[in-house]
């Protein structure tokens, strides 16, 4: 073990108590303590800065720290945890310091390791010459379920497997790196770590400035030079885009954000499509030509005809097209067959094989249980080896089993499994891993840690490594498992030391965001984007105006003095549900109205029967903003996390309307929607996005308000006084028509003032001329075409505003108001067929 | 020799109308040690843009075709002439052992053996399971004949399993099958393969077809109306060797095959990817007989 570091220097300076307490574990690595030369220098250096400020200022960077992740809604799904799928990224401030000697170094061998593996790959999906040679066991392609067939002979040989490369990298305790894993399928961390490195550049921008920290925007330039060489058509600007396994997937905040760094759409599989061997987006305006996707989605699922045919993320013919080279897929599919840990123990050989070179960064020890031998090994061996997963693909949720933390059953049972199935189990040894400094509560404390690299290469120029990368510290001193998904810890990475670089990242970074904002404006809105928009309209509207409904037909219920009003209510509740069937109710409740209006209330915010039930509306509002979220205003995405839908029991016992405190909690979420439509209206900028959102929110409303009127006014009726009131109350239009008619009640003005007269933002004229507003800023394909949406939009619009509201309020003798209902009739018809028609046309594409 | 006449019509017919499907198609017979294809002749109604014939990793044609406007219907056609002449019995004194075939392969000499060790594995529809490694171990030790340790295995199989087209789908997994001690050709199959591959020796699985009506004399064989499946095993010396579970025979001149694979999965005859559609039946029909030119 190597002398300690002094870490402020011989004189014994009187340390701060929180740093003082640094002891690292004897036997292990420690960045800080262990670390010679410059980046020694550079750790005491940023020791001694954060001693001078002082705790109560680190304590307020980590406060910022944690401000900024959220207000960025930085999140790390967790699958295994169902209740809060998103959990918010951990960070800590302290930088890993890696010396720009040892950068150079690494990258070395990174690049040596990524020209071996595309060389492997060559073979594996060309003529296996290695294989046949015997270099390594055919058992570890032929048995490994990452080999994908249908990519043996796909690539012209001129084209790499892989254009980006990561690992995971250790420090053992004489200082040397080791290769733990590498990731090549589709590697997640880039973009967290670019996310890192904003917040760092935030937090800590003096101490930046004083280490001279290399920049990382340079690399994201370099990735997106790479995937624009990958085109198969030479064209200057090829049209990228970036695949997504979909909102659900553990690492999709990253991939949102790095399609938004890197200025390309976020896609998933639905939102393309293979014509003529080629692939195509489909966007609003049409087919979109792709030429390169940059793929996070695993390989197995990227193409159902010709991979897993249970894949519903994929693009049905997608490796077809990239066989018939009209596509770059980057990384190529297939490359996952590499990943295998087992590998490690024959890369050594293959190495110098096929590059006559030593292997720069060496592998763990390694034995494949799938050989008799090794097998043996394993088992006698297995208190002190870490055992994984041989086939990553096979087992995704299995951890590596430490063999020294193995209970005796827990031994047992895993000796059993690698007798049953040897081939799928893989031993390596035990890496004493480095720790470097994290700032616990309120203290320093040595924690293992593992640095994920990452490297790009169109395939003619050498690799860049990116000069940082993403550290994770274990979530505790005496785990050496860092995942993420275990609560693990991460850091950014300072590469220090190097005289030739010394720019400044926030530059770079903020002129690569507002580079990519104005590349923004003309990448298209996808099919899927708007569908989902459309729908987030239609949600929100449907919830708004449900929880208003409910609240004026309870208030409406108490403020009932007699059967006539309560006969009243149920009318109400006629158009306002028109789905739901009192008669039904009434079998099971009797005749009485107040109990039939209570379990008419139950149905429409509970019943199992009952499709539009309120809380399947804002289920349904929460899932369709969550896939629009990347579009919104981060304050939304606050509202709908903190919107108390979920204090709505998902069961109602008892009386709706003596229940108190679910009317307040109605209230409290009206409150909510209230907000959530004024940060939309004041956030939104008006151009397509805006344009489907708010012809679902409008549509949404003049259907809701037509059939309200229908089922309120269609028949007259004596006590027509009680209703007016109420309608007023649900068009938020009472204060309007006391000033301008007093308090007299009165049918015709009533009708005016909610249907008819365009300058009441509550009325049915004003929301049918939104629609036709909207409408017209949807794109023509055919300048000359008028198409069936505008037509249709028109025609809704002048037959509303075209109706006298004396004749809508005029009832015939039989107490018939024959124009209302084939104005309301009509006007619903035209709505659900123009919704239809916008699907079609704009979101299925299949009218055009 | 013989040569046989095989038309393979496949309808699909969906709810609702498909506005794109993509599919691949393996429905060309191959030409081997066993058969040669004479002619071959495939027609997709509604006319696909472009219908591609290729070769697959497994050395099966295959053909893919990509349908961009609505329709409510698919139908292929295919019609093939093919001559078989199987060789005759294969000499069960010059088989390989088991432990010969696994020495074989641990440093395989020649490409067939190489080839062979593709089929030595787990593959997504037969899964390597432990339970079966009893039942392989008494057909197959490592002293006795690989080729006859697969016939018994095979009789076996023949007489404990009843032939039940009710029982399972394409997708039934061997587990299943081997409770319910019902199947049909293909579930056979699977179960053989996942019984020999337990040792971890060399076997495919063989999509096909058998003539419908057999010779004068003969026994009409199970899978006659529709596509068949069997097994393939290696043996060093012998070569393939084709062997029918459902109906216990060796291959034979009845048996005309399209295109071998790990399982099921890597020869489906039809395979697509539609966007909309719904439910879908489909209906095959197949019929094998002997060319007529011989009338003529």
């Amino acid at each position: 073990m190597q002398q300690q570091n002094q870490p402020f220097g011989s004189a014994q300076q009187s340390q701060p108590k929180w740093l003082a307490a640094y002891r690292p574990e004897h036997g292990f690595f420690d960045e800080w303590t262990s670390s010679r030369g410059p980046v020694a220098e550079h750790w005491n250096t940023l020791f001694r800065q954060l001693a001078e400020h002082g705790e109560a200022d680190y304590r307020q960077r980590e406060d910022q720290l944690e401000r900024i992740i959220a207000e960025n809604g930085v999140t790390y799904n967790v699958y295994s945890d169902p209740e809060n799928p998103n959990r918010q990224w951990k960070m800590d401030a302290i930088p890993l310091l890696l010396g720009h000697d040892e950068y150079e170094r690494i990258s070395a061998a990174e690049s040596q390791r990524m020209r071996l593996l595309n060389l492997m790959l060559q073979d594996i999906y060309g003529e296996q010459r290695l294989l046949k040679q015997n270099l390594y066991p055919s058992g570890l392609v032929f048995g490994n379920p990452a080999f994908l067939r249908p990519v043996h002979g796909l690539l012209p040989k001129s084209r790499p497997f892989l254009f980006t490369h990561s690992s995971d990298l250790a420090r053992s305790p004489d200082g040397n790196w080791w290769v733990l894993s590498d990731r090549l399928d589709a590697p997640s961390g880039l973009g967290y770590s670019v996310e890192n490195r904003v917040i760092s550049n935030r937090v800590m921008p003096d101490l930046m400035r004083k280490h001279r920290v290399a920049r990382v925007a340079s690399y994201l330039q370099t990735v997106s030079d790479a995937l624009k060489n990958a085109s198969p058509r030479a064209l200057e600007n090829p049209f990228i885009v970036l695949l997504t396994p979909g909102p659900y997937n553990e690492t999709y905040f990253e991939q949102s954000y790095l399609a938004r760094v890197l200025g390309y759409p976020l896609v998933e599989g639905a939102d393309l499509t293979v014509r003529d061997d080629a692939v195509f987006l489909k966007t609003i305006h049409g087919m979109r030509r792709v030429d390169v996707i940059f793929r996070r989605l695993d390989s197995e699922w990227c193409d159902p005809l010709e991979f897993r045919d249970d894949s519903l993320l994929g693009v049905p013919g997608l490796v077809n097209a990239i066989r018939q080279d009209k596509v770059a897929v980057v990384n190529a599919p297939g490359v996952g067959v590499l990943e295998t840990p087992a590998l490690a123990a024959f890369l050594p050989n293959i190495c110098r094989e096929l590059l006559g070179e030593e292997l720069l960064l060496p592998s763990v020890a390694t034995w494949w249980c799938g050989q008799e031998q090794e097998k043996q090994y394993v088992l006698a061996n297995i208190d002190r080896l870490v055992i994984k997963p041989t086939f990553p693909t096979l087992s995704k949720e299995e951890r590596p089993y430490f063999g020294p933390q193995l209970s005796k059953k827990q031994r047992e049972n895993l000796v059993a499994t690698i007798r049953r199935f040897p081939d799928r189990y893989t031993a390596q040894e035990t890496v004493l891993q480095a720790t470097t400094p994290l700032y616990d509560e309120d203290h320093l404390t040595p924690r293992h840690f593992m640095l994920r690299t990452f490297q790009v290469s169109d395939g003619n120029d050498e690799p860049l490594l990116m000069p940082g990368g993403l550290c994770r510290v274990a979530n505790s001193g005496v785990s050496p498992d860092v995942s993420m998904q275990l609560g693990g810890v991460s850091k950014d990475v300072w590469v220090v030391g190097d005289p030739d670089k010394q720019q400044d990242d926030a530059i770079n970074l903020n002129y690569l965001s507002q580079h990519v904002s104005l590349n923004h404006v003309t990448v298209a809105l996808s099919s899927r984007m708007a569908d989902s928009l459309f729908w987030a309209g239609r949600y929100l509207d449907r919830a708004e105006d449900m929880i208003r409904g409910l609240l004026v037909i309870i208030n409406a219920t108490h403020e009932s003095r007699n059967e006539q009003d309560l006969k009243m209510v149920l009318k109400m509740i006629r158009g306002f549900a028109p789905h739901l069937s009192l008669d039904h109710l009434k079998a099971s409740v009797g005749n009485d109205s107040n109990d039939l209006i209570d379990e008419a209330l139950r149905q429409i915010i509970y019943g199992a029967q009952y499709p539009d039930r309120l809380i399947n509306v804002l289920g349904q509002l929460k899932r369709v903003m969550y896939s629009i979220k990347e579009m919104m205003a981060g304050d939304l995405t606050r509202m709908m996390r903190d919107m108390p839908a979920a204090q709505i029991p998902t069961e109602g016992e008892g009386s709706i309307l003596r229940n108190a405190e679910l009317y307040g909690l109605l209230k409290r979420l009206l409150d909510y929607m209230a907000a959530i439509s004024g940060i939309i209206a004041e956030n939104t900028v008006r151009g397509l996005d805006w344009a489907f959102l708010n012809l679902g929110r409008r549509i949404e409303r003049s259907m809701m308000l037509c059939e309200f009127f229908r089922g309120c006014l269609k028949q007259a009726s004596s006590n027509e006084e009680f209703l007016m009131l109420r309608l007023l109350e649900f068009f938020d239009s009472s204060v309007t028509y006391r000033r301008r008619y007093l308090s007299r009640m009165q049918l015709d003005a009533v009708c005016h003032l909610i249907i008819s007269d365009p300058s009441n933002p509550r009325s049915l004229a004003f929301q049918v001329s939104e629609v036709l507003d909207n409408t017209k800023m949807l794109p023509h394909y055919n300048a000359s075409d008028m198409k069936s949406i505008d037509r249709l939009a028109l025609r809704v619009f002048s037959d509303i505003v075209l109706e006298k509201p004396d004749v809508l309020a005029a009832a015939n003798p039989k107490n018939e108001r024959q124009a209302l209902d084939v104005l309301t009739k009509n006007t619903l018809e035209n709505l659900a067929t123009l919704s239809n028609e916008l699907g079609a046309y704009y979101f299925s594409i299949t009218k055009r | 020799m013989n040569t046989y006449t095989i038309r393979h019509h496949t309808i699909y017919r969906y709810e609702a109308p498909v506005a794109v499907s993509h599919h691949v198609a393996r429905l060309k017979p191959i030409s081997n040690g066993r058969q040669t294809l004479q002619s071959f002749d495939i027609s997709v109604d509604p006319t696909p843009e472009a219908l591609i014939e290729r070769i697959d990793f497994f050395g099966n044609t295959l053909h893919q075709f990509s349908l961009q406007k609505s329709h409510h219907e698919l139908a292929v056609l295919t019609e093939s002439e093919v001559t078989v002449d199987a060789p005759g019995a294969p000499l069960l004194d010059i088989a390989a052992t088991c432990a010969e075939v696994r020495e074989t392969l641990r440093e395989p000499k020649t490409p067939e053996a190489f080839e062979a060790l593709q089929f030595t594995h787990a593959s997504p529809q037969v899964p390597v399971l432990p339970e079966l490694h009893a039942l392989a171990q008494k057909f197959l030790t490592d002293d006795g004949h690989y080729l006859g340790g697969v016939l018994a295995l095979a009789d076996y199989i023949y007489r404990n399993f009843e032939f039940d087209p009710t029982a399972t789908d394409v997708m039934t997994p061997v587990q299943q099958v081997l409770k319910i001690k019902r199947g049909v050709c293909q579930d056979f199959a699977h179960l053989a393969i996942a019984c020999i591959r337990s040792l971890g020796l060399p076997v495919r699985y063989a999509s096909g077809y058998i003539l419908t009506d057999p010779p004068e004399g003969q026994p009409r064989l199970e899978g006659a109306d529709a596509s068949h499946a069997w097994i393939s095993i290696y043996d060093p010396d012998l070569g393939w060797i084709d062997i029918d579970p459902t109906n216990n025979l060796i291959c034979d001149e009845q048996h005309i095959v399209i295109g071998y694979g790990r399982d099921y999965q890597d020869v489906s005859l039809v395979r697509g990817a539609m966007t909309g559609g719904g439910r879908h039946i489909i209906e095959v029909a197949v019929t094998v007989v002997p060319k007529l030119d011989a009338l003529v």
